[in-house]
């Protein structure tokens, strides 16, 4: 059997000859950003904050402005870190509504009436509505950087790049942000599902 | 010890338990192929476009808000799953070796409608494969703890294929302009369903990425990994070639 072991040089320059630098890198298309990133938006958007009935509203802006400006998109970062830069600007003004409704904390349940696999969504929704309200507590620094790291799996490196901060203070940050989800979440400790 | 900054400062440098609890519940809430659809919908009406073909083909592989259960499923993601396995299969060939016929023909439906079947072969169990986002050390213990969790009875059978059918629609998507992104999206399966029905799929994508990404080395042993935990997958390359040969890699340059 003859093997091709691949060079990584090579790949490089099978791959750029196998396929010509597409259209879509230089601009990528309204569609494939949304059809890549959709997701990624509405998480970010509901972790930084925006209420649950909101999030489908403020991802619509996002994408609106990102329709607008795609354009403008000149590649010096990626994608991803000018979707977020976005994301991020929309859902603050959002926050800053006066009209903003919080959530209602749903009505407690008594645990004990539950069966055990509606006793674990219980116990989940109420993890997380804890977590929701310790990022609530957190600035807006701290709380993205907790959000993108520990919630979206980004490397270090490009949260940093993402938030414009020196990769030291992102740790910084983070340290912080952990602190306080822990220690608001330490009395829930003991359920294990 | 000093703990990576990465690493939480518990015994083990995982989150405690409640908070990646926290964690998982949102991953599985957020950004849910059901809230795509309808925002892509809205957004089709508010650009008046009165066909979107990417949105409509987010929509259509990701599904209707309630997948019904049986053969129309098991269609739909027969369908969804030949197109990805066809996409890997082109893309892989072409970084890999497009001159070589090194890579099988692309699978039919029926081959990859057999993974679909509950039953996974154990290759977490037996090999755990490498989380595959090296400067993220917190998401090694995050993946033990998400196995441990994996069996609970979270949500019906259908919804976590259709979970995890999106998540591997993203990361198939993500593969040709961001590679890092794709592997991010690997990574995020791998912790979500350590033993899902779309691990195959996944460890072929995260191959894909990391070769893009020029990290050969991982590239291998993670091919390596899943042909031994999948022998016959039609994502491998020739029978036996990842576990062979390796030494020479690096050494040889394709001709």
């Amino acid at each position: 059997v003859t093997r091709i072991v691949a060079h990584p040089h090579s790949i490089e320059v099978r791959f750029v000859a196998a396929r010509p630098i597409p259209q879509f890198l230089v601009s990528p298309s309204f569609h494939d950003v949304f059809a890549e990133h959709a997701a990624f938006v509405l998480r970010v958007v509901r972790r930084l904050g925006v209420p649950p009935a909101d999030v489908e509203d403020v991802a619509q802006e996002v994408f609106m402005i990102v329709h607008r400006k795609l354009g403008s998109y000149d590649g010096t970062s990626t994608l991803r870190t000018w979707l977020f830069g976005i994301a991020r600007r929309v859902a603050r003004d959002h926050r800053n509504k006066a009209h903003v409704r919080r959530e209602q904390p749903q009505a407690k349940v008594c645990a004990g009436a539950l069966r055990a696999t509606q006793q674990l969504d219980f116990e989940e929704r109420e993890l997380r509505e804890r977590l929701d309200r310790a990022l609530d507590e957190l600035d807006e620094d701290k709380r993205a950087v907790f959000v993108l790291f520990e919630m979206e799996g980004i490397a270090m490196n490009e949260v940093a790049a993402m938030l414009d901060c020196p990769l030291f203070t992102a740790y910084s940050r983070l340290r912080e942000a952990r602190a306080r989800v822990r220690a608001a979440l330490a009395d829930m400790e003991g359920t294990e599902p | 010890m000093t703990k990576h900054p990465t690493e939480w400062s518990t015994p083990d440098g995982a989150p405690p338990r409640a908070v990646q609890r926290a964690i998982e519940r949102a991953a599985r809430d957020d950004g849910s192929p059901e809230q795509v659809a309808r925002l892509g919908a809205e957004l089709a009406r508010r650009l008046g476009v009165p066909s979107l073909s990417a949105m409509e083909s987010a929509r259509e592989s990701i599904g209707s808000p309630r997948w019904s259960v049986g053969k129309s499923t098991l269609l739909r993601f027969g369908a969804v799953l030949g197109m990805s396995v066809a996409g890997v299969w082109a893309w892989s060939a072409n970084v890999r070796t497009p001159v070589g016929p090194t890579f099988r023909a692309p699978p039919a439906a029926a081959p990859v409608q057999r993974d679909l079947s509950p039953v996974v072969e154990p290759l977490h169990e037996a090999t755990p494969v490498p989380v595959p986002d090296p400067p993220h050390p917190a998401a090694r213990a995050r993946t033990v703890r998400a196995a441990r969790g994996a069996e609970k009875p979270q949500a019906s059978e259908e919804d976590s294929l259709a979970r995890e059918a999106a998540l591997m629609t993203r990361a198939h998507a993500q593969l040709r302009r961001d590679p890092a992104a794709a592997l991010a999206t690997t990574g995020e399966h791998q912790r979500l369903y350590p033993r899902g029905a779309l691990t195959q799929e996944r460890e072929a994508v995260a191959v894909a990425a990391l070769r893009a990404l020029r990290r050969d080395d991982e590239a291998r042993s993670r091919e390596r990994e899943l042909e031994r935990a999948f022998p016959g997958s039609p994502y491998l390359s020739a029978p036996g070639s990842s576990a062979q040969g390796n030494s020479q890699a690096g050494e040889q340059t394709p001709r």
